[in-house]
Protein backbone atom coordinates (compact mmCIF):
# COMPACT_ATOMS: atom_id res chain seq x y z
CA UNK A 1 0.00 0.00 0.00
CA UNK A 2 1.78 3.40 -1.15
CA UNK A 3 1.55 6.41 1.74
CA UNK A 4 -1.20 8.01 -0.41
CA UNK A 5 -3.39 4.89 0.26
CA UNK A 6 -2.26 4.71 3.94
CA UNK A 7 -3.15 8.89 4.87
CA UNK A 8 -6.46 8.57 3.43
CA UNK A 9 -7.44 5.28 4.98
CA UNK A 10 -6.22 6.89 8.35
CA UNK A 11 -8.13 10.15 8.28
CA UNK A 12 -11.69 8.26 7.20
CA UNK A 13 -10.74 5.41 10.31
CA UNK A 14 -9.80 8.42 12.57
CA UNK A 15 -12.08 10.83 11.40
CA UNK A 16 -14.58 11.80 14.59
CA UNK A 17 -18.04 13.77 13.75
CA UNK A 18 -19.56 15.83 15.92
CA UNK A 19 -23.03 17.67 15.91
CA UNK A 20 -24.45 20.36 18.33
CA UNK A 21 -27.84 20.26 19.04
CA UNK A 22 -29.14 23.59 17.54
CA UNK A 23 -29.80 26.80 19.86
CA UNK A 24 -32.46 29.15 19.18
CA UNK A 25 -31.65 32.18 17.15
CA UNK A 26 -34.70 34.31 17.18
CA UNK A 27 -32.82 37.15 18.55
CA UNK A 28 -29.01 36.65 18.74
CA UNK A 29 -27.70 33.01 19.61
CA UNK A 30 -24.07 32.70 20.68
CA UNK A 31 -23.12 28.80 21.01
CA UNK A 32 -20.08 26.57 21.35
CA UNK A 33 -19.32 22.87 20.41
CA UNK A 34 -16.29 21.16 20.79
CA UNK A 35 -15.35 18.18 19.17
CA UNK A 36 -12.29 15.41 19.49
CA UNK A 37 -10.81 14.24 16.67
CA UNK A 38 -7.85 12.42 14.92
CA UNK A 39 -5.99 12.57 11.58
CA UNK A 40 -2.66 11.25 10.28
CA UNK A 41 -0.37 13.63 11.28
CA UNK A 42 -2.10 14.23 15.27
CA UNK A 43 -4.48 12.47 17.55
CA UNK A 44 -6.77 13.75 19.62
CA UNK A 45 -6.97 17.26 18.69
CA UNK A 46 -9.38 19.29 20.71
CA UNK A 47 -11.21 21.96 18.43
CA UNK A 48 -13.13 23.79 19.42
CA UNK A 49 -16.52 25.70 17.00
CA UNK A 50 -17.93 28.85 17.83
CA UNK A 51 -20.93 29.99 16.06
CA UNK A 52 -22.72 33.28 16.55
CA UNK A 53 -25.84 34.69 15.05
CA UNK A 54 -26.97 38.42 15.10
CA UNK A 55 -30.02 39.94 14.21
CA UNK A 56 -33.90 39.44 14.36
CA UNK A 57 -36.35 37.62 12.97
CA UNK A 58 -34.96 36.05 9.81
CA UNK A 59 -32.73 38.96 9.61
CA UNK A 60 -29.36 38.30 10.88
CA UNK A 61 -26.85 41.63 10.53
CA UNK A 62 -23.93 38.96 11.21
CA UNK A 63 -23.45 35.44 11.39
CA UNK A 64 -20.09 34.22 12.68
CA UNK A 65 -17.73 31.10 12.55
CA UNK A 66 -14.71 30.70 14.50
CA UNK A 67 -12.90 27.32 15.06
CA UNK A 68 -9.93 27.08 16.96
CA UNK A 69 -7.52 23.80 17.28
CA UNK A 70 -4.81 22.36 18.34
CA UNK A 71 -3.37 22.86 14.46
CA UNK A 72 -5.42 22.11 10.99
CA UNK A 73 -4.45 21.75 7.39
CA UNK A 74 -6.60 22.95 4.80
CA UNK A 75 -9.49 24.61 6.88
CA UNK A 76 -12.81 25.66 5.21
CA UNK A 77 -15.85 26.35 7.38
CA UNK A 78 -18.88 26.48 5.13
CA UNK A 79 -22.33 28.08 6.39
CA UNK A 80 -25.38 25.71 6.06
CA UNK A 81 -29.63 26.54 6.18
CA UNK A 82 -31.78 23.44 6.29
CA UNK A 83 -35.83 22.98 6.97
CA UNK A 84 -37.31 21.66 9.71
CA UNK A 85 -37.35 18.23 8.09
CA UNK A 86 -33.90 18.47 7.58
CA UNK A 87 -33.90 19.24 4.12
CA UNK A 88 -30.73 21.31 2.62
CA UNK A 89 -31.58 24.77 1.05
CA UNK A 90 -27.87 26.41 0.94
CA UNK A 91 -24.68 26.06 1.56
CA UNK A 92 -22.10 28.56 1.51
CA UNK A 93 -18.42 27.23 1.13
CA UNK A 94 -16.06 29.56 2.42
CA UNK A 95 -11.75 29.50 1.57
CA UNK A 96 -9.88 26.92 2.01
CA UNK A 97 -6.97 28.21 4.13
CA UNK A 98 -2.71 26.85 2.82
CA UNK A 99 -1.43 25.13 4.79
CA UNK A 100 -1.51 24.38 8.31
CA UNK A 101 -2.11 26.95 11.08
CA UNK A 102 -3.05 26.68 15.31
CA UNK A 103 -5.12 29.25 16.83
CA UNK A 104 -8.45 30.33 14.80
CA UNK A 105 -10.18 30.13 11.36
CA UNK A 106 -12.64 32.71 11.07
CA UNK A 107 -15.41 33.75 8.81
CA UNK A 108 -18.13 35.73 8.74
CA UNK A 109 -20.77 37.26 7.03
CA UNK A 110 -23.72 39.93 6.95
CA UNK A 111 -27.23 41.27 6.01
CA UNK A 112 -28.28 38.02 5.61
CA UNK A 113 -32.01 37.07 5.56
CA UNK A 114 -33.06 33.35 6.00
CA UNK A 115 -35.81 31.72 3.35
CA UNK A 116 -39.05 31.55 4.81
CA UNK A 117 -38.68 27.67 5.37
CA UNK A 118 -35.00 27.65 6.88
CA UNK A 119 -35.63 26.25 10.12
CA UNK A 120 -31.78 25.90 11.17
CA UNK A 121 -28.79 27.77 10.69
CA UNK A 122 -25.19 26.18 11.01
CA UNK A 123 -21.39 26.12 10.88
CA UNK A 124 -19.32 23.56 9.93
CA UNK A 125 -15.99 23.03 10.19
CA UNK A 126 -13.61 21.07 7.40
CA UNK A 127 -9.92 19.66 7.59
CA UNK A 128 -9.11 19.15 4.32
CA UNK A 129 -12.41 18.57 2.94
CA UNK A 130 -13.11 16.25 5.85
CA UNK A 131 -16.06 17.59 7.87
CA UNK A 132 -14.86 17.62 11.37
CA UNK A 133 -17.67 19.79 13.83
CA UNK A 134 -20.95 21.47 12.69
CA UNK A 135 -22.75 23.93 15.55
CA UNK A 136 -26.39 24.81 14.32
CA UNK A 137 -29.25 27.54 15.55
CA UNK A 138 -32.70 27.65 15.35
CA UNK A 139 -34.26 30.50 13.26
CA UNK A 140 -38.12 31.20 13.71
CA UNK B 1 -11.45 12.25 -15.44
CA UNK B 2 -13.13 11.49 -11.77
CA UNK B 3 -10.37 8.84 -11.03
CA UNK B 4 -7.73 11.47 -11.74
CA UNK B 5 -9.28 13.48 -9.62
CA UNK B 6 -9.45 11.09 -6.33
CA UNK B 7 -5.54 10.38 -7.01
CA UNK B 8 -4.60 14.18 -6.93
CA UNK B 9 -6.90 14.37 -4.31
CA UNK B 10 -4.93 11.75 -2.70
CA UNK B 11 -1.75 13.45 -3.18
CA UNK B 12 -2.73 16.73 -1.45
CA UNK B 13 -4.07 15.07 1.77
CA UNK B 14 -0.43 13.21 1.64
CA UNK B 15 1.07 16.22 1.36
CA UNK B 16 -0.39 18.11 3.36
CA UNK B 17 -1.05 15.89 6.93
CA UNK B 18 1.10 12.48 6.38
CA UNK B 19 4.18 13.49 5.54
CA UNK B 20 5.40 13.09 9.26
CA UNK B 21 8.22 11.12 9.01
CA UNK B 22 10.16 13.18 6.32
CA UNK B 23 10.76 16.46 8.30
CA UNK B 24 13.76 18.71 7.79
CA UNK B 25 16.17 20.84 9.62
CA UNK B 26 14.10 24.33 10.38
CA UNK B 27 16.54 26.07 7.48
CA UNK B 28 13.79 26.50 5.07
CA UNK B 29 9.92 24.70 3.99
CA UNK B 30 10.22 21.40 3.17
CA UNK B 31 10.20 19.95 -0.42
CA UNK B 32 7.51 17.98 -1.60
CA UNK B 33 8.65 14.35 -3.10
CA UNK B 34 9.44 13.79 -6.54
CA UNK B 35 6.20 11.40 -6.53
CA UNK B 36 3.71 14.31 -4.98
CA UNK B 37 5.06 16.43 -7.96
CA UNK B 38 4.90 13.61 -10.56
CA UNK B 39 1.11 12.57 -9.51
CA UNK B 40 -0.41 16.52 -9.59
CA UNK B 41 -2.33 17.78 -12.28
CA UNK B 42 -0.08 19.28 -15.27
CA UNK B 43 -1.29 22.65 -13.98
CA UNK B 44 -0.46 21.86 -10.62
CA UNK B 45 3.34 20.61 -11.37
CA UNK B 46 4.15 23.50 -13.65
CA UNK B 47 3.64 25.82 -10.60
CA UNK B 48 4.96 23.29 -7.71
CA UNK B 49 7.66 21.59 -9.26
CA UNK B 50 10.41 24.23 -8.30
CA UNK B 51 8.97 23.67 -4.88
CA UNK B 52 8.29 27.21 -4.75
CA UNK B 53 5.19 29.03 -5.10
CA UNK B 54 4.98 32.99 -5.75
CA UNK B 55 1.93 35.09 -4.99
CA UNK B 56 1.26 35.86 -8.47
CA UNK B 57 1.30 31.49 -9.27
CA UNK B 58 -0.64 31.29 -5.93
CA UNK B 59 -3.22 34.33 -7.71
CA UNK B 60 -3.59 32.64 -10.64
CA UNK B 61 -3.76 28.63 -9.07
CA UNK B 62 -7.19 30.37 -7.29
CA UNK B 63 -8.60 32.09 -10.24
CA UNK B 64 -8.31 28.87 -12.29
CA UNK B 65 -10.07 27.27 -9.85
CA UNK B 66 -12.93 29.89 -9.37
CA UNK B 67 -13.05 29.55 -12.93
CA UNK B 68 -13.65 26.02 -12.79
CA UNK B 69 -17.01 26.36 -10.88
CA UNK B 70 -18.15 28.84 -12.99
CA UNK B 71 -17.94 26.01 -16.00
CA UNK B 72 -19.65 23.90 -13.95
CA UNK B 73 -22.41 26.39 -14.05
CA UNK B 74 -21.97 27.31 -10.47
CA UNK B 75 -21.74 31.16 -9.18
CA UNK B 76 -18.23 31.80 -6.74
CA UNK B 77 -18.01 35.19 -5.13
CA UNK B 78 -15.23 37.68 -6.22
CA UNK B 79 -11.26 36.88 -4.24
CA UNK B 80 -10.86 37.92 -1.47
CA UNK B 81 -7.62 38.48 0.64
CA UNK B 82 -7.91 37.88 4.47
CA UNK B 83 -3.68 38.29 5.48
CA UNK B 84 -1.79 36.35 3.30
CA UNK B 85 -4.60 33.66 2.09
CA UNK B 86 -6.21 34.30 -1.04
CA UNK B 87 -10.33 32.96 -1.14
CA UNK B 88 -13.61 33.01 -2.30
CA UNK B 89 -17.05 32.25 -1.41
CA UNK B 90 -19.57 29.91 -3.06
CA UNK B 91 -23.01 30.20 -2.83
CA UNK B 92 -25.32 27.54 -3.97
CA UNK B 93 -28.99 27.48 -3.64
CA UNK B 94 -31.43 24.00 -3.29
CA UNK B 95 -33.82 24.97 -2.59
CA UNK B 96 -35.45 23.98 -6.15
CA UNK B 97 -33.93 21.11 -6.53
CA UNK B 98 -35.76 18.16 -6.29
CA UNK B 99 -33.12 15.89 -4.21
CA UNK B 100 -30.91 18.70 -2.08
CA UNK B 101 -29.00 16.00 -0.97
CA UNK B 102 -27.69 14.99 -4.42
CA UNK B 103 -27.23 17.88 -5.30
CA UNK B 104 -25.05 19.08 -2.64
CA UNK B 105 -22.99 15.70 -2.89
CA UNK B 106 -22.43 16.98 -6.84
CA UNK B 107 -21.61 20.08 -5.73
CA UNK B 108 -18.35 18.98 -3.25
CA UNK B 109 -17.39 16.96 -5.86
CA UNK B 110 -17.31 18.92 -8.27
CA UNK B 111 -15.59 21.47 -6.43
CA UNK B 112 -13.21 19.28 -4.92
CA UNK B 113 -12.02 18.36 -8.27
CA UNK B 114 -11.49 21.77 -8.87
CA UNK B 115 -9.70 22.59 -6.18
CA UNK B 116 -7.89 19.25 -7.10
CA UNK B 117 -6.90 20.21 -10.37
CA UNK B 118 -5.90 23.64 -9.49
CA UNK B 119 -5.04 24.42 -6.18
CA UNK B 120 -4.37 21.47 -3.62
CA UNK B 121 -0.97 21.38 -4.38
CA UNK B 122 -0.16 24.64 -4.30
CA UNK B 123 -1.85 25.84 -0.91
CA UNK B 124 0.29 23.37 1.02
CA UNK B 125 3.54 24.68 -0.88
CA UNK B 126 2.40 28.29 -0.31
CA UNK B 127 1.55 27.41 3.07
CA UNK B 128 5.02 25.74 3.65
CA UNK B 129 6.43 29.45 2.82
CA UNK B 130 4.50 31.47 5.26
CA UNK B 131 6.03 29.19 7.77
CA UNK B 132 8.17 31.26 10.33
CA UNK B 133 11.26 29.09 11.39
CA UNK B 134 13.65 32.10 12.53
CA UNK B 135 13.18 32.94 16.26
CA UNK B 136 13.85 36.50 15.81
CA UNK B 137 11.22 37.21 13.35
CA UNK B 138 8.73 34.96 15.56
CA UNK B 139 9.45 36.81 18.28
CA UNK B 140 8.86 40.45 16.88
CA UNK B 141 5.27 38.63 15.47
CA UNK B 142 4.59 37.42 18.63
CA UNK B 143 4.99 41.01 20.49
CA UNK B 144 3.20 42.33 17.33
CA UNK B 145 0.27 40.37 18.30
CA UNK B 146 0.06 40.66 21.70
CA UNK B 147 0.60 44.66 21.62
CA UNK B 148 -2.66 44.17 19.25
CA UNK B 149 -4.29 42.56 21.30
CA UNK B 150 -4.20 44.19 24.17
CA UNK B 151 -5.16 47.48 22.59
CA UNK B 152 -8.23 45.45 21.06
CA UNK B 153 -9.08 45.39 24.93
CA UNK B 154 -8.20 41.17 25.40
CA UNK B 155 -6.46 40.78 28.60
CA UNK B 156 -3.08 39.48 28.16
CA UNK B 157 0.22 39.93 29.65
CA UNK B 158 3.58 41.67 27.55
CA UNK B 159 5.12 38.22 27.85
CA UNK B 160 2.90 36.19 27.09
CA UNK B 161 4.22 33.04 24.87
CA UNK B 162 2.35 31.84 21.93
CA UNK B 163 0.40 28.92 24.15
CA UNK B 164 -1.18 31.49 26.15
CA UNK B 165 -1.49 33.83 23.21
CA UNK B 166 -3.53 30.98 21.45
CA UNK B 167 -5.41 29.90 24.71
CA UNK B 168 -6.78 33.14 25.49
CA UNK B 169 -8.02 33.72 22.24
CA UNK B 170 -9.60 30.27 22.04
CA UNK B 171 -11.24 31.50 25.57
CA UNK B 172 -12.95 34.72 24.07
CA UNK B 173 -16.50 35.16 23.72
CA UNK B 174 -17.39 36.27 20.41
CA UNK B 175 -17.08 39.57 20.65
CA UNK B 176 -13.54 38.90 22.15
CA UNK B 177 -12.91 36.50 18.86
CA UNK B 178 -14.20 39.14 16.32
CA UNK B 179 -11.94 41.88 18.36
CA UNK B 180 -9.07 39.47 17.91
CA UNK B 181 -9.77 39.07 14.30
CA UNK B 182 -7.65 41.43 12.70
CA UNK B 183 -4.67 40.86 14.92
CA UNK B 184 -4.52 37.51 13.47
CA UNK B 185 -5.00 38.06 10.39
CA UNK B 186 -2.04 41.23 10.74
CA UNK B 187 0.17 38.60 11.99
CA UNK B 188 -1.12 34.97 10.72
CA UNK B 189 2.40 33.75 9.83
CA UNK B 190 3.11 33.60 13.58
CA UNK B 191 0.27 30.53 13.66
CA UNK B 192 0.98 29.00 10.34
CA UNK B 193 2.86 25.60 11.04
CA UNK B 194 4.65 23.11 8.61
CA UNK B 195 2.21 20.43 7.20
CA UNK B 196 5.29 18.16 7.41
CA UNK B 197 5.71 18.44 10.80
CA UNK B 198 3.59 15.81 12.95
Amino acid sequence: MNRVTKGILALAALAVLTLAPATSASADAWGQQNATYSNASRSNQLVTMTHSISGKGRTANLQSATATTGKICGGRVDFTERTSTSALVKRSTGSTVSGCNISFLPRERSNITFASNTATACASLFDTSVLRVTQCHYIS
Amino acid sequence: MRKAFHRRAAVAILAASVLAGCSQAPEGPPKLSASDIADTSDFQRSIVEDNEVTWAEYERATIAERDCLIAEGYSPGELERSGSQLGFVTDVDYSQEADPEAADRKFLAIAKGCEDEYTSLVRVVWGEHLVVYEPEERQRLLEQVVTCLQNAGIDLSADADLDEVVNTIGGLDDQGQQAATPCIEANDRLFHQSAFDS
